[in-house]
Parts: C-alpha cells; structure tokens; sequence
C-alpha cells in the first residue's frame, strides 16, 4: 500500500540536477512520492535558464556534485549569484565521500547535504528540517 | 754534694747557708750578750727607782706625822695651858684620826710631871679614842730626859713602847715647847707621837702595792735604818705584800748588816748600786742607799749579785727564731740575687744555646748589654750564632737551590699531567659531542657539528666530509667548513684525490704541502691558503669506509702529527655510525613518508571507488524500496520478503563499504570531525526508526524484541558530529537488535552536569570474558558470533569507540553472559575550547521526539518516558 499522499510540500517547487539516469529515477519517484514537482537537469548546464523558465520557479535545488561538464558548486554560484533564484534553498545529493564534500558543501553554501544513497523513510524528515530552516549535512 | 751534676745555683746555695750559719751563731751570741747587759741595766734600774720610791714616800709620810706634833705644840702654846678639856682632846684625836692613824698610835703630852696620853681608836678598838693620864717617872737615860734637858724636837727610836706593856718597838717623833704657870715659872712640855714600826713596815708595803714596786726576783731584801746600829724597818724584796716582812725583834742590826750599813754609798747626787763582798757568804751583793731627808734615816738595798735575771730560755727561743727567720730572708734575697744575676742569665744563655743549636737563628740573645762575665758568654753566644745562621742561610740556599730544582720538575711533571688530563678531556668532550650526534637524527647537523669540531680539536683551519653516494662510486662532498664549497654540488670518483684514494683504501692518509701534491684535485675552492697540511681518515662503518674526513692547515702551522691522526680517527669512528644512521634514517624517513602518502593515496582512492559503489547501491536500494512498498505495482508477500532480504543485503554492503572507508581514513589520520552545536532529536528518532524498520524486516525477532527509549523531557543542544554520532547509535542499536533474540534493546539517555550520555542495554546473549579484549578490535568476530549466523562487518564497534572518543567521550561496556550487554559513551556538553563559536545552549523541547517505543506490531509494548505529555508519533508505519 502507498503511503498516504500529503500536500505538505505542496508550495516546493523543485529542481533536480542529476547526470546518472538510475539516479534520475529514483529521486524523480520520490519526488512523485512526497508529492513535489520536479523538474530534472541531466547535464548541469543551463540550470538557471531552465528555472528561470519554470513557473512557478523552483524555489528547491537538488544538486549532484559531480557533473560531465560542470559541478554542483558552480552551479550553487549562479544560484547564489541569480537575483530570482538566490534564496532558494540548495541540497547537494550525491555519492561524494561525505567527510571530504561536507565541509565544501558548508563553505560554498548549501543548505544541506544528502548522501546517496537516499533514505526513503528518512528523506521526508530530512525535507521537513530543511524547510523549517534547519540545515541537514547526513548520509545513509 | 758538690757532685758535677749540681747546678752552680745548687753550689751558691749551699755556700750561702754555710756562711749564714755562722753569722747566725755570731749574731745570736751578740744578741744574747747585748740582752743580758740590758737586762741586768734594767734590773739594777728598778732596784734604785724601787729603793728611791719607797724613801720618798715614807720621808712625806713621817714628815707629815712631824708636822701634826708641831701643830698641836703651837696649838698648845697659843693656849698657854695644858687643858684636860676635851677642846685639847679632839683636837689630838682629830689629829689622830686624820689619814695617818694608822701610823701614829698614841700621842703623849709630858707636862708637869704627868703624862697625858691619848690612843687612837686603832689601838683601843670601839672608842673614838681615849685619854689616859699617867703619872710615871721618865728613866733618866731616856731619849725623854734628854728632851727634858736640852729641848729641841726630833725622831727618836726604834724602842720600846713608852708606857704599854708589850714589847713593841715604836718611832717617835718628838717636840718641847714651855708654857708659863700661873706662878710665873716656866715650865717644859714635850709632846710626842708614838708610830709603831709595824705600822712602817705596813706603810711600806702599801706604798709598794701602790707603786707596783714588787720585785718578782732575787733573794735580796731592804733595811730602813737610823744608823749602822739602829734598824728602823726591813723586808725581803720578793716577799709579797700582806705577808709578814723580816721579823725585826732588835732594832740592832746584825754584824754582817751593820757592815754592809757601813759600806753603803751615801751622799751620792745620785743613788748608785755598789757591788761589795757579804761579810757573812763572802759574795758579791749590790748595794744601793738612799736617805729619808725628814729623818736622817736610810734606806738600804742588799741584793745578790748573781740573783740579777739572765736571759731566759724564751729569750733564746725568740732570738733564734727571728735569727733563723732573718737568715732565711737573707739566703732568699741571696739567692734571688743569685738566680736573677747569674743563675737565670745562665739559665737563659743555656736556652739560647739550645734554640740556635737546633736552627732557630732569629733567637735574640739577651743579657749581652752586661758587662760582667755573663754579658762576655752572650757577646760570644751572639758570635757564634751570627756564624752560625751564615752557615745556615748557606745551607738553606743550597736546599732552596734544590727544592726549587725539585718544584720546576715536579711542574713539569704536573704540567705533562695537566697535558694529558686536557688531551683526556678532549677526548671527553668528543665522546660528549659524539653522544649528542648520536641523539641528533638529522645527518647535516651531524655533519656540521663533525666539521666544526674537527676544526676546533686539531687546530684546522679547514675540514670536510665527503660521503659515497648509493652507487658506490661517488664521494659527495656533504659537510664543509669552506663557505665557497657548495655542499651537493661537488663530487668526485673514489679513485680521485685524497678522499677518494682513502675512502678507496681506508687507510688515514697525511701530506705536509698538499697545494704541490701531484694528484691534488682542483676542487679546493674557497680553501685557498687554508689546505696546506693536510690530513685524511677514512669514516668506516661496519668495517667499510662509508666516506671520509678531511682536514687542513695552512703553511704557518705545523704538520699533522700521529697524535692529531689518533684523535681524528678517534672522532671518526665515533661519528660514523651516528652518520650513517642518520642516512638510514633520512632512508626510513622517505620510506614511511612514502608510505604514509600512499595509504593516503589508498583512502583516496578508496573514497574513490566507494563513490562508485554507493551510486549503484542509491538504484539498488531505493529501488528494491520501491518496488517493496508498490511504487511499482503490487507486490506479493513472497516478493516482499525477498525484497527485504535483498535490500538487507545492500544495506550491509554499503555499511561495509562505509566502515572500510572509515577504517582506512582512521588509520591514514583523515578522519576529521566536523562538531557542532546540534539537536539530538533528529537523530534520536532516525535511530529508533532505524531499529523499528530493522525489526520490522525480521517479522520473527519482531514478535519478541521490544525497542525502547527513556528520554529526558527535553534534550539539549550537543555540540558533536551528527552524522557521526547517528552512527554510532546506530551501530549500537543494531548490534543489540542483532545479539538480542528475544527481549528488549533499551535505548537511554541521561543528561548529566558536564556530558550527556548514551546507553544501549540489550537482553540479549552476553559477551564472554574472553572476548572483551577483542570487543573493539577491528576485524575481530569471533567464531561464536559467525557461528551464530550474525551479520558484520567487525568494524562498527572500533569505529564507534574512535568515534566517541574523538569526541571527548569514553565508550564502556559492561555484560553478562546469557542476560544481555549495556554499550554506554558519554559526549562532553562543552565544546572543546578550540571549537567554541556557538556559545549559544538552547535546550529544545523533545515534543516532536518519539519517545515510545516502536514497534511494527500494535502488541508491541509502547512505553512513555518519564511520564511525558509529548504526543506521539510514528513515521514509520508498516503498510
């Protein structure tokens, strides 16, 4: 049976920033699980365009660290730097060792970070602390 | 006794006392004769004073007695009448009564032919006198007729009493006068006073005592007489008064006396002693006389000569005593005089002698300004000790001559002992050096310190090392004292120079001009001058030269001595093996630094590969979760269980991943911490979740093991590593899930002053003593726990011990076997100083903590804790 679907983060508008496809897919369903939409950028490139296109714009980034072509925290830095887009929360999600991303999360400013692999029962929890303004540096 | 051994001061001595004998017996015999002269002057002194006193007195006395009888005569007279009337009576008996009735016993009146006599009261006892009258005829040859017949007045007697009976001789003191009748006729009258001669003889005795006149010697004896044929009184000299004197029954002296009487000095102006022959013994007997002026009358002393007093036995005693007294302070004062002039000077000259005999040539001589003998022997004295002490001061400048010969050796000697004892302490102070070389684990400062003291120790002006390389074919020049020699760059081969021949050969090697020496190498940059002497020991270890040392001098210095080559080869061979560990240890040092920087490679690459590993795991495990819980679609029973195997699985792969990880990074030192200030609720609650959902995937140990929390009401701020520390809980809870089959894993938390702690008790298996030593050993399962079919990686534990104390807190562990385990860690609630920006303690309220424990199955026992009001909740909810 399927969890019961809340609309408790029915304001969070999100984007996702995830080159592996097996990735992709599993934060997609559990997006599709807490009930967030969610848009997906599969490259890094063009993040700020494509929220920018977005209505309403995302006010959530779930960001990979590891990109073909860019990384998580370059794309922190146009967020930070986006006049629309800078205070939107930014979560780095990725397979990165925790003890060597974690402080470069902090130090380039992100809201939080969580390690892959992602804790289904735990990520709305995780969610919930975040958008109460708490920040979540945790692993599996 | 004037044996040679006695002293001259003995001699004297004995000499003086002979001397001093003999004028003691002079002086005493002239003492005793000067005595005897003075006594016997004294003696006959006393005879005349005693003669004359006794004359004097009995001359006043008599006088007296003369003069109251012419009174009463011209008393008698200027009355004209013989009165029988008492006025006449009382006037005699006042004369009578008066001081001299005791010498005056009667008083007679002749007149008329009667005789009127009056008594004294002595004579007839109990009157006051008496008047007699008396009518008696006067003898015709009376001293009275004779009055009667021619008148006059004067003594008369000794004879018998007038009118008395007794036979008692009297004294009278006679006077006429007339008195003229009543028919005119002229009629004598005498008048007359009787003195008994006993009251004379008693007169004198009283004057006697009262002169103190008693002779306490001789034989002699004293006669008042009238002349050579009438005695008047006598005594003995020597009689005591009161007794009775000479009984003088005659006034009629004896022959013998009337001569002596005859032969008496008289008239002399003054009383003389005459000595003559008794008539009667025919000895020698003195005499001395004197006259009573009153009455013609004589006193006359008789005294034998040879009863004079001679010097008496006392006398001599005295005499010898202070003789013998005085002839001892004599020989004292002589022999004083002795000692100081002759015996002491003597005495001292002898010393003087001894001293300058036995070396003392500073002695002062004294006695030398004396002119006599004694001054002559100290001139000499002083002679001869003057040639002496030249003799001497000769002498000891001949032993000072020697001692000092003696000295110089003996400083030679000391300073060739000095010389060693430096040559020791250098070595001693190269073997101090080479110890704190040998502490010294950096081969430059070795090398540095080798040179420089090289320098020092040999008198160099230059040294260097020079070193084989790992080829064995060059010497590296490593260590030099030249700054133009650039240590590293130069190097030359081992058959080249002198370094290389000695490195070659391992022998030491000296050259006395090394600037001309033809196989000299041009490398001596910076050297120029100070390499001219030169000297090369080779530096061996292990019985192989590993390089070698050289030294230099410049021309102006002397050659290298065997000495300097010993010394060198000494130093050498201390240093060596100090040098080669420190290249040993430079080698080592490489090693592990190379190996350090390749297990940090290995974490890396570890880190690495487990980011490869965990992006499959993300698919498979949240995938497999999906699948589970029908994001994809019904799923059976079967399906699931095979889904919850499969997802424990990867589970475990990834904790194993993690924990290799962690393991690696500990032992590399990557590990870091991230700590600070964090709520415990999150983590509380994803622990207990994680247990819940642990149990819930083993439906079978979820019927039986209950998980429970005790809380506090609120729980504070930690500062820790969140992340890590949910790992640790984690890791505990899910131990005591795993080892406890049935029962209950209490989860506990107490907040105490100073650090909060953690406890997971479990009812589970135990742990054996024997395997508590390995509990948190990485790696360590034991067979029992494999046996048990217990899944594990080993590492949990080590890493979560690691963990806490990281942190600043302590894990224990206390179990028993077959009843269960309780893992406790406390964390410190201060933040370690270093660490300390959020001074902020915000205590949370714990309302949105579950705080019951959860259980899958609604039978599941829910405890609250603490009686908490705070609403429950379950996030994990089974489908």
């Amino acid at each position: 049976m399927l969890p019961s679907r809340t609309n408790e983060f029915a304001n969070l508008h999100a984007m996702v920033v995830e080159d592996d496809a097996g990735g992709m897919a599993i934060i997609g369903v559990m997006m599709r699980l807490l009930g967030i939409k969610a848009f997906i950028n599969t490259t890094g490139e063009g993040v700020i365009e494509m929220a920018h296109a977005m209505k309403p714009q995302p006010n959530i980034f779930f960001l990979d660290i590891n990109l073909p072509k860019t990384t998580g925290y370059e794309i922190l830095k146009k967020i930070r730097a986006d006049e629309k887009l800078k205070d939107a929360l930014v979560i780095a999600v990725t397979a990165q060792d925790a003890d060597t991303e974690i402080p470069k999360c902090k130090e380039a400013g992100f809201n939080g970070f969580i390690g892959k692999p992602i804790s289904r029962s735990r990520f709305p929890r995780q969610l919930r602390r975040i958008l109460s303004g708490e920040e979540v540096w945790e692993t599996y | 006794m004037f044996g040679s051994r006695d002293s001259i001061r003995q001699r004297l001595l004995i000499i003086i006392t002979l001397i001093s004998t003999v004028m003691l017996i002079v002086v005493s015999g002239i003492s005793l004769s000067i005595s005897a002269d003075a006594l016997r002057r004294e003696a006959e002194n006393r005879l005349i004073n005693h003669d004359a006193v006794i004359a004097q007195q009995l001359d006043t006395r008599l006088n007296e007695v003369a003069r109251m009888i012419e009174r009463l005569g011209e008393q008698v007279e200027e009355q004209g009448a013989i009165e029988t009337s008492s006025d006449f009576f009382n006037m005699v008996v006042d004369g009578l009564n008066n001081d001299m009735q005791t010498l005056v016993s009667r008083v007679y009146v002749f007149y008329d032919g009667t005789i009127r006599l009056y008594e004294s009261p002595a004579v007839t006892p109990n009157t006051t006198g008496r008047l007699r009258v008396l009518h008696t005829n006067i003898p015709a040859d009376s001293w009275i007729q004779g009055m009667l017949d021619e008148g006059g007045a004067g003594w008369h007697g000794p004879e018998s009493a007038f009118v008395t009976s007794t036979d008692e001789l009297m004294m009278s003191y006679a006077t006429t006068f007339s008195l003229e009748g009543e028919d005119g006729a002229v009629e004598p009258v005498i008048m007359w006073a009787e003195i008994p001669v006993s009251s004379i003889q008693a007169l004198i005795d009283q004057i006697i005592l009262q002169e103190r006149l008693v002779l306490e010697y001789g034989e002699g004896y004293s006669v008042l007489y009238q002349d050579e044929e009438h005695i008047v009184a006598a005594y003995e000299l020597a009689h005591n008064p009161g007794d009775m004197p000479i009984d003088i029954l005659e006034a009629t002296p004896s022959d013998a006396l009337s001569t002596l009487i005859t032969k008496a000095p008289r008239n002399e102006e003054k009383p003389i002693l005459t000595g003559v022959s008794d008539p009667e013994t025919g000895a020698l007997v003195l005499l001395v006389n004197h006259e009573l002026s009153e009455t013609g009358w004589n006193l006359l002393t008789v005294f034998p000569e040879d009863a004079l007093p001679t010097v008496s036995g006392d006398t001599i005693l005295r005499i010898a005593i202070i003789s013998i007294f005085s002839i001892s302070v004599l020989i004292w004062i002589v022999n004083n005089f002795v000692e100081r002039m002759v015996a002491a000077p003597l005495g001292d000259l002898s010393i003087a002698a001894q001293e300058i005999g036995s070396g003392d040539m500073r002695y002062q001589i004294t006695h030398k300004e004396r002119t006599d003998e004694i001054g002559r022997m100290a001139v000499a004295l002083d002679d001869m000790k003057r040639n002496l002490a030249a003799s001497y001061d000769e002498l000891s400048r001949w032993g000072r001559t020697l001692e000092q010969r003696v000295e110089e050796r003996t400083q030679e000697l000391d300073e060739a002992r000095k010389q060693a004892q430096a040559a020791a302490s250098e070595l001693r102070a190269v073997y101090d050096e080479s110890l704190s070389v040998v502490n010294e684990q950096r081969l430059q400062p070795i090398l540095d310190a080798f040179v420089n003291r090289m320098v020092t120790l040999l008198n160099a002006s230059y040294c260097s090392v020079w070193l084989l390389g790992s080829d064995g074919e060059r010497l590296q020049l490593v260590a030099s004292t030249a700054a133009e020699q650039t240590v590293g760059n130069i190097s030359v081969k081992t058959d080249e120079g002198m370094v290389g021949r000695v490195t070659q050969s391992g022998l030491p090697m000296r050259l006395a001009d090394y600037a001309n020496w033809p196989q000299r190498m041009n490398l001596d940059r910076g050297t120029q001058g100070a390499v001219v002497r030169a000297m090369c020991v080779p530096l061996m270890f292990g019985g192989r030269p590993i390089g070698a040392a050289v030294v230099g001098r410049p021309a102006d210095r002397p050659e290298f001595t065997d000495e300097d080559e010993r010394k060198m080869t000494l130093f050498a061979n201390m240093v060596s093996p100090s040098v080669r560990n420190a290249q040993l240890f430079v080698q080592l040092n490489a090693a592990v630094q190379e190996a350090e920087r390749a297990n940090m490679v290995k974490t890396r690459f570890l880190a690495s590969v487990t980011h490869e590993l965990r992006t499959p795991l993300n698919l498979i495990i949240n995938n497999m979760d999906f699948m589970r819980i029908g994001a994809f679609g019904d799923v059976t029973p079967e399906q699931i269980s095979r889904l919850d195997q499969t997802i424990r699985s990867a589970e475990h792969l990834l904790y194993l991943i993690n924990d290799l990880l962690d393991v690696s990074k500990i032992e590399a030192g990557e590990m870091s911490l991230f700590i600070q200030e964090n709520d415990l609720a999150p983590i509380i609650t994803d622990v207990l979740e994680a247990g819940v959902m642990m149990l819930e995937k083993d439906p079978d140990k979820s019927q039986k093991v209950a998980l429970q929390a005790k809380l506090p009401e609120t729980l504070p701020q930690v500062p820790m590593d969140a992340r890590r520390i949910r790992q640790v809980l984690n890791n505990l809870v899910s131990n005591a899930i795993k080892f406890t089959p049935e029962g209950s894993v209490t989860l506990t938390v107490e907040v105490e002053d100073e650090f909060i702690r953690f406890s997971v008790a479990d009812t589970g298996i135990g742990i054996p003593d024997d395997e508590m030593g390995a509990l948190f050993e990485a790696f360590e399962r034991t067979s029992r726990v494999k046996e048990l079919g217990i899944e594990g990686t080993g590492l949990g534990l080590p890493i979560s011990k690691y963990l806490v104390e990281q942190h600043g807190g302590q894990m224990t562990v206390t179990t028993k076997l077959g009843e269960g385990s309780t893992f406790s860690f406390t964390l410190p609630l201060k933040q370690p100083e270093a660490e300390q920006g959020d001074t902020e303690t915000r205590l949370k309220k714990a309302d949105t903590v579950i705080m019951q424990a959860l259980s899958v199955d609604s039978s599941t026992e829910v405890q609250e804790s603490n009686g908490s009001s705070a609403s429950s909740k379950t996030t994990a909810q089974s489908d």
